[in-house]
């Protein structure tokens, strides 16, 4: 399993990338996993047919699932008609992420040695 | 026979229930009718042309009767018995657990309709929950609604 944004980019393929590079275009996310789980499916390895991705955004501030759901359908629409066969999504809000400890949870590189204090 | 029987009739088709194609159908009614199984002489075996291919309006007409007509219905790939994917076998188990009657559109039997239904739900992957008439969701939504309650109440005011 890899992740992207948050992780190197160096394990991750091209889709991946593809999918990281739209929905940062288009959401502007706080938080942003790309996570390739073709790997729990019956696909040759290396596959990049399933994906999950979590998305913390502003932009979701208001909207139902459905809309949310729907909206980055919208943002991954080439990718969806080029192969991707599968897309298991959490999209949330910044004060979800908060509330569910998410910010707690996704920040283990804060503990020590950050790039930002050398 | 009127629109909405010939509509009804068609959906069936459609879900897979009826996958006997009409060439198959009148083979053995010959069949039977040679054998004296049937009253009718092997002349007036209605052959007729085969059934036409739905058109995308025919398709997607049914899957409004469908969805207007099952408080729960599921489109998924495969059968409520043998789903063919993962996410679609998750929410048959869902339903399952809730003890509610539902019905089950199996996509993988018809190209048409797998195609109409992410036209019509404006939602691309599979599969698709309707509960009394309205679009829930997919997989990550019906997780959702079971695991905070919604999913129960939108089932019993549906079933109401």
């Amino acid at each position: 399993m890899s992740t992207l944004s948050s992780v190197s980019e160096e394990s991750s393929g091209p889709v991946q990338r593809s999918i990281a590079a739209r929905l940062t275009e288009a959401f502007a996310p706080s938080e942003l996993q790309v996570i390739n789980e073709s790997y729990m499916h019956s696909v040759p390895p290396g596959s990049e047919s399933h994906f999950k991705v979590v998305l913390v955004s502003e932009a979701f501030e208001g909207q139902g699932r459905v809309a949310r759901q729907r909206s980055v359908n919208r943002a991954l629409a080439a990718e969806l008609a080029a192969g991707l066969h599968a897309l298991s999504m959490e999209t949330l809000t910044p004060e979800e992420w908060r509330a569910r400890g998410g910010a707690v949870s996704a920040s283990p590189r804060c503990l020590g040695g950050s790039k930002s204090d050398s | 026979m009127g629109i909405r029987s010939r509509l009804k009739r068609r959906l069936l088709t459609l879900a897979g229930r009826d996958q006997e194609r009409p060439a198959e159908r009148a083979d053995r009614r010959a069949t039977a009718s040679a054998s004296g199984a049937s009253a009718l002489p092997i002349t007036a075996v209605p052959t007729g042309p085969p059934a036409p291919v739905l058109g995308t309006e025919e398709v997607r007409a049914s899957i409004e009767e469908d969805v207007r007509n099952n408080p729960v219905l599921l489109y998924m790939k495969g059968s409520a018995l043998m789903p063919k994917c993962g996410f679609s076998a998750a929410v048959v188990e869902i339903l399952r657990q809730h003890d509610v009657s539902f019905e089950t559109r199996d996509v993988t039997t018809n190209a048409t309709l797998r195609q109409e239904i992410k036209e019509f739900s404006d939602w691309p992957t599979l599969p698709q929950l309707y509960i009394g008439g309205e679009f829930v969701g997919g997989c990550d939504i019906v997780r959702e609604m079971n695991e905070n309650g919604e999913l129960s109440a939108a089932l019993k005011q549906a079933l109401n």
